[in-house]
């Protein structure tokens, strides 16, 4: 079960704080910082009283120097449920045969499947948020289980729960197809909708069901973050020859020659990327497109870097309703 | 055909069998891939199918190719190493006995009638009743038995030499031992000199080569007709493979003048040297030999020097000829002049091997040659040897030196191998582009 901890990607990530984009409602206990102002550590500005503002929040200092009333906001910690959401159907099982072995400080040798770079991916997101005090939850996406409980760890904090989510992780195979949303649905209104949910999944999909899912979660109270796995030969096509292509979830199989299906392949592939950022992007979630067969610390950089970015577009239009207020 | 290629052939038949049960059985035509957007890839169309089964059922075609090409090419090397039933063995022989002068014939002779004399004093001793009819003795002999006891040695020397001579082809393995080989027999010795038609005791067939003198015929050996004392005898043979017209060795038309003193002993073995003339003539049309007795022209090859001015010689001879064999006083040799033509020298034309010699000059022919130590001896021993009772030669004859090699395969046809080649450069590359 430690190998799902990537060291070396953790080494790579350790200063980045995972810092979230809505506001988080209980008590300060993270690192996390909210839009909500009031009495907290970082001082955030001033601005005019109001009625109604409590007589607390007011900096009678300010008053003293200028005769005016004055309310001090600062940002208060609070925090956050991080949920994971790891696609485990049939599909993830593929392996690129562009795969190379990621260095794990010698743990592991062998090409990691999509799901298995998912797990990796997801243990040590989930490792950086555990140490930030958050409260880590799984739901796992396979048809295969009928019970709804090995589907679904609600969110925790503490050392000992994530131990056993990582061992709920780790016991995750690939195989099925996709389940069905009337199981899930009951987890989902569990859910707090006041944290990160990261999808972790292929979007590869047959009837739309994975746009259904997302359209369950409330992105105004929620940050989703949909993290794409793909393999390198699935976005570069660099087969050769007469292939046998398989579907792992119907079991559909094509005989084709893969320099002539190249060409309209990739055609199709970028077509559907535009829809399916599209869409995300009409959800108001957040799209990340990762390349499993490249280190892992690198999908995790680009991940905070997603965070970061949208953090600070959040704040600037934050900051520009204030002032329209004004 | 013989049995042993048929057997090559069976096992090329199972090879080729190896490809078919591997495409038949093999049910996973291309390599598999799990492939999570099989939705995306463009469905196949029938016309693709099809050509992805064209590429294969071609891939095996070529490969059931290559591989019949290669046991033909192989089991082609390998019947080259044996020679086919169906040719004809040439066996220049000379017969030395006969070659012998006629002292020594008669004292062979004598030798015989002192051994059956002994043996019929032993008999008259013993069972004396058996003798005692004047036609009952062997020493009564009339002339006509006479000649009979002169050709049955001949026929025995022959029928022996050529026992030998077969057991040699056997045991180098260029002959079956179980099939009947035609042996073209050019016995170069004087025939003419023996009147066998009245001897009744040998094969008709020895009779008949000796009626028809000169002219080579061909007759059949068996192996039960071979005595049992078949011994290996390091007889040094030539193998002269009745070739096709397109097996013919590259020699364009060769036109050869044989040169010798018409001194006595010139005119005791022209009949020999007439006998292989004409065994040469009749079997390899390409060459033209002649003989010429020009005194003078044989002295001044021998004494002159070749230069680059070879007018001289031109004014001596025919200038279409190329190849001149001449009798010389020296050790035996080979010179070219200046404008291709090759002059033979040769000590004594009379040597019981010269057509041996003759051959392997004029074609370096092969020539087969057991690894048996009598081969360095001299040829008078080397009949003793293995003659066994025979009196040996009286004459002292030199074997020259000649390059022992095997049999030479036919070369590999180069549009064979080029074929071969090319089909396995397109295989190679069908199999990269079904991978």
């Amino acid at each position: 079960m430690n190998e799902l901890v990537d060291l070396a990607a953790l080494a790579k990530v350790k200063g980045l704080p995972w810092i979230a984009q809505k506001v988080a409602r209980g008590f300060l206990s993270g690192l996390h910082s909210s839009v909500s102002r009031g009495s907290g550590v970082e001082f955030s500005q001033y601005r005019a009283y109001e009625p109604g503002d409590a007589l607390a929040n007011i900096d009678w200092k300010l008053f003293a120097r200028s005769d005016r009333y004055f309310v001090r906001e600062a940002y208060q910690e609070s925090d956050l449920d991080l949920w994971m959401l790891i696609d485990s159907s049939a599909s993830m099982s593929m392996v690129s045969k562009q795969n190379k072995s990621i260095d794990m400080n010698g743990l592991r040798s062998k090409p990691l499947s999509k799901l298995d770079f998912a797990k990796v991916f997801l243990s040590s997101l989930s490792c950086i948020a555990q140490e930030q005090g958050d409260a880590i939850g799984l739901v796992s996406l396979e048809s295969s289980s009928t019970n709804a409980n090995d589907l679904f760890i609600p969110a925790k904090k503490g050392h000992a729960h994530w131990q056993n989510l990582l061992l709920s992780l780790y016991n995750i195979n690939a195989d099925g197809g996709f389940p069905n949303l009337e199981n899930l649905l009951p987890s989902f209104e569990s859910m707090r909708h006041h944290g990160v949910l990261v999808v972790v999944s292929d979007f590869c999909q047959h009837n739309q069901e994975i746009f259904e899912l997302l359209a369950q979660f409330n992105t105004q109270k929620t940050d989703v973050i949909c993290v794409q796995l793909m393999c390198e030969d699935e976005l570069n096509f660099n087969y050769q020859g007469q292939i046998k292509f398989e579907e792992p979830e119907t079991g559909q199989s094509f005989l084709l020659s893969a320099n002539e299906a190249k060409t309209g392949f990739l055609q199709a592939l970028n077509k559907h990327q535009a829809q399916l950022e599209a869409h995300i992007s009409h959800l108001g979630m957040q799209h990340l497109l990762v390349n499993v067969d490249l280190p892992i610390h690198q999908a995790m950089h680009d991940l905070f870097n997603l965070q970061t970015a949208m953090r600070r577009s959040h704040q600037h239009r934050h900051q520009q309703r204030s002032t329209n207020k004004k | 055909m013989n049995n042993l290629n048929d057997i090559n052939y069976g096992w090329t038949l199972l090879a080729l069998l190896i490809p078919i049960i591997i495409h038949l059985f093999n049910r996973s035509s291309g390599k598999r891939i799990v492939f999570s957007f099989v939705d995306l890839l463009p469905a196949p169309t029938k016309k693709t199918v099809f050509q992805l089964k064209l590429n294969q059922y071609l891939l095996l075609a070529v490969r059931l190719l290559l591989l019949a090409l290669s046991s033909i090419l192989l089991i082609g090397l390998y019947s080259n190493n044996t020679i086919q039933a169906q040719s004809k063995i040439a066996i220049v022989t000379d017969d030395w006995r006969l070659m012998a002068s006629d002292t020594e014939k008669n004292a062979l002779i004598q030798e015989g009638f002192e051994s059956i004399y002994s043996l019929e004093q032993i008999i008259s001793e013993s069972f004396p009743e058996a003798l005692q009819q004047p036609e009952d003795s062997f020493l009564s002999l009339s002339q006509e038995a006479e000649q009979a006891l002169n050709a049955s040695f001949f026929v025995n020397s022959v029928n022996t030499q050529l026992a030998q001579a077969y057991a040699q082809l056997v045991s180098h393995g260029l002959i079956e031992q179980s099939d009947d080989t035609q042996i073209s027999v050019f016995a170069t010795n004087r025939l003419s000199q023996y009147d066998l038609s009245s001897a009744g005791s040998f094969s008709p067939e020895i009779s008949s080569l000796a009626q028809q003198k000169y002219d080579p015929q061909t007759f059949s050996i068996t192996r039960s007709e071979l005595p049992n004392n078949s011994a290996i005898f390091d007889w040094r043979l030539l193998s002269l493979k009745q070739q096709t017209e397109n097996e013919l060795p590259d020699l364009g038309y060769l036109k050869v003048n044989l040169l010798f003193s018409p001194d006595e002993l010139a005119q005791q073995i022209s009949p020999y040297l007439y006998a292989a003339i004409d065994a040469i003539n009749q079997n390899i049309p390409q060459v033209s030999l002649s003989i010429g007795t020009n005194t003078k022209s044989i002295d001044a090859i021998n004494t002159e020097a070749i230069d680059n001015d070879n007018n001289s010689l031109n004014k001596r001879f025919d200038k279409s000829v190329e190849l001149l064999i001449v009798e010389t006083t020296n050790d035996s040799q080979i010179t070219k002049t200046p404008d291709g033509k090759l002059i033979v020298h040769i000590e004594e034309l009379s040597k019981p091997s010269f057509p041996a010699l003759l051959f392997n000059d004029l074609f370096k022919q092969e020539l087969a040659l057991a690894e048996n130590q009598l081969a360095t001896l001299p040829l008078s021993k080397i009949k003793q040897a293995s003659l066994g009772a025979f009196a040996s030669s009286k004459s002292d004859v030199k074997q020259s030196s000649i390059n022992s090699k095997t049999v030479k395969q036919a070369p590999i046809p180069s549009w064979l191998a080029a074929l071969l080649v090319g089909l396995f450069i397109f295989e190679r590359i069908l199999s990269e582009r079904r991978k």
